[in-house]
């Protein structure tokens, strides 16, 4: 049953041809046979997740169905604030963060039926592409043993991509939903900036993060966005934009859409074979009638560098206190990284944020001139050995923390949509992912893109072997 | 002010500097109207027509 993905698990549970009760069940049998070594959960919130899908199958059984997620079991990245369970934000406090609004976006998901199993591992506070975690273990890679989940959303990634659960939620501050979707082998989604509320997570850069679903299929991660997005009163920064049927406008044809290919920037460092997989996926969607071409980016690298500033200050002064009173709780890279906040001047914060604006209008104005969504690969490499990217110096870990985020982080900048999803796998057997980013709040596209891909694909991905 | 070690606290500024010269090379020529809120605009400007 774990195999489902989350759409036909939900459509099995309408038919009542599955409870949410046996779906909960298989999920938690699931974790209890393979967390011990994969560290996918914090917290289970087992005796809650079955005692809810009872009585959503009681529900169901009265003609009651709460909305398009009912009885389907989902987990949530450890810095949403779920009403009875800790926040840890992957610290060594159990309780870093507390709220007292539910997450939003964990709400609705709720409020559409979702079961809550509990709370995902998470790189600590956030700060990290890798997933390691030094209080509650390293997420491991259901691909490839000893290799990287990806982070900062390092529980969510593994959670989906073995089978733990049906869909899971992160945050995307600098790639932290797309990173581990990519080395997971699944779907990660990161809105356009406003689309989902921040409200009742921890915030770690207010400028740059984003809230997002992972999923085993575009088609999952789109009916999740449809629950989580759109305006909230709770988050100042969510858009009033209708969010639209975006399930519903998956099957349309991509043959009128142009798809831009980079010629600078994102193809630099990036092995051959990550490469070949996104030229492919490229090929293929020129097949179905995309016009696909190349086009040089306004220059990527100074996003980074305007990101850098932008996360660094806003990082150092939320968590302010933990790096000022309890330095020794944090791990050493963590602790330089938001150290390098406290030394920037309010000068240069404020013209990054200015050069921002600037450099997402152009971006906006030259690109989507030419193309619909451009395509490009979410990581330089497949995921790395945990042994290499966490030995040597800080300076070194986190300079290698920079250079594997380095193709996720411009958008975060500029804010725009964008889905990282599978495009193969290396020769050994580690995921390949690819990333398609569109016009702000057009997520529609994207997702569309991304599914036409996955469609001539065939099954959206091999499942890990675990048992 | 974290207080770490002498060679972390160099580095970290180091690091400052190297960003702040990119920040300041590329914003030399901003508008005087620019500001972190047109970001917010630039956004709802190129969302796509309904």
């Amino acid at each position: 049953m774990t195999d489902l993905t989350l759409t036909e698990l939900a459509a099995a549970i309408a038919a009542r041809k599955v409870s949410a009760v046996e779906a909960t069940g298989a999920c938690l049998d699931r974790i209890a046979r393979l967390d011990g070594r994969l560290r996918a959960f914090i917290t289970l919130d087992a005796d809650r997740a079955l005692a809810r899908a009872r009585a959503l199958d009681a529900d169901l059984a009265a003609g009651r169905r709460q909305g398009p997620l009912h009885g389907v079991p989902l987990a949530y990245k450890d810095l949403c604030h779920v009403r009875g369970l800790p926040t840890s934000c992957g610290t060594k406090t159990a309780e870093y963060f507390t709220s007292e609004l539910e997450c939003t976006a964990v709400a609705r998901l709720s409020a559409a039926g979702a079961v809550t199993l509990g709370k995902l591992n998470m790189s600590e506070l956030a700060l990290g592409p890798f997933g390691d975690n030094p209080h509650h273990g390293d997420a491991g890679n259901p691909y490839k043993p000893g290799h990287v989940a990806g982070g900062s959303s390092s529980g969510s990634g593994v959670a989906v991509a073995a089978r733990l659960a049906f869909g899971a939620l992160g945050s995307d501050t600098g790639g932290s939903i797309r990173l581990p979707a990519a080395c997971c082998g699944i779907v990660g989604i990161k809105p356009t900036y406003g689309r989902v509320s921040r409200a009742g997570a921890m915030p770690l850069s207010w400028s740059l993060d984003h809230l997002g679903p992972l999923a085993r299929s575009v088609r999952d991660g789109a009916l999740m966005l449809e629950v989580v997005a759109g305006a909230d009163p709770h988050d100042a920064t969510s858009s009033p934009r209708p969010v639209g049927a975006l399930v519903a406008g998956l099957e349309r044809s991509p043959s009128e859409l142009r798809v831009g290919l980079p010629e600078n920037y994102y193809f630099d460092g990036v092995l051959p074979e990550v490469r070949a997989a996104v030229e492919g996926a490229a090929r293929t969607l020129a097949s179905l009638g995309a016009s696909v071409r190349t086009l040089r980016l306004p220059d990527p690298a100074v996003l980074v560098d305007v990101a850098s500033i932008l996360t660094r200050s806003e990082s150092a002064a939320i968590h302010a206190r933990v790096a000022r009173e309890r330095p020794d709780e944090l791990g050493a890279a963590v602790r330089s990284r938001l150290e390098v906040g406290f030394h920037i001047s309010a000068h240069d914060y404020l013209q990054a944020g200015r050069l921002r604006a600037r450099l997402t209008r152009e971006f906006v104005a030259e690109v989507f001139e030419e193309v619909d969504a451009v395509l490009a690969p979410t990581i330089p490499e497949p995921a790395p050995a945990l042994a290499d990217v966490t030995g040597g110096s800080v300076d070194e870990i986190v300079r290698r923390m920079g250079r594997f985020s380095r193709l996720t982080r411009p958008f975060n900048v500029l804010g725009l949509p964008v889905v990282a999803l599978p495009c193969g796998f290396s020769a050994d057997g580690r995921p390949l992912s690819m990333q398609i980013a569109g016009r702000p709040f057009d997520e529609a596209t994207v997702l569309r893109l991304a599914h036409a891909c996955e469609q001539a694909g065939g099954r959206p991905t091999r499942p890990p072997a675990l048992d | 002010m974290i207080q770490s070690d002498s060679a972390g606290h160099r580095q970290a500024q180091g690091d400052v500097a190297a960003l702040a010269g990119t920040i300041e090379r590329a914003a030399g020529d901003l508008a005087l109207a620019e500001e972190p809120s047109n970001f917010a605009r630039a956004l709802d400007a190129g969302a796509p027509r309904d």
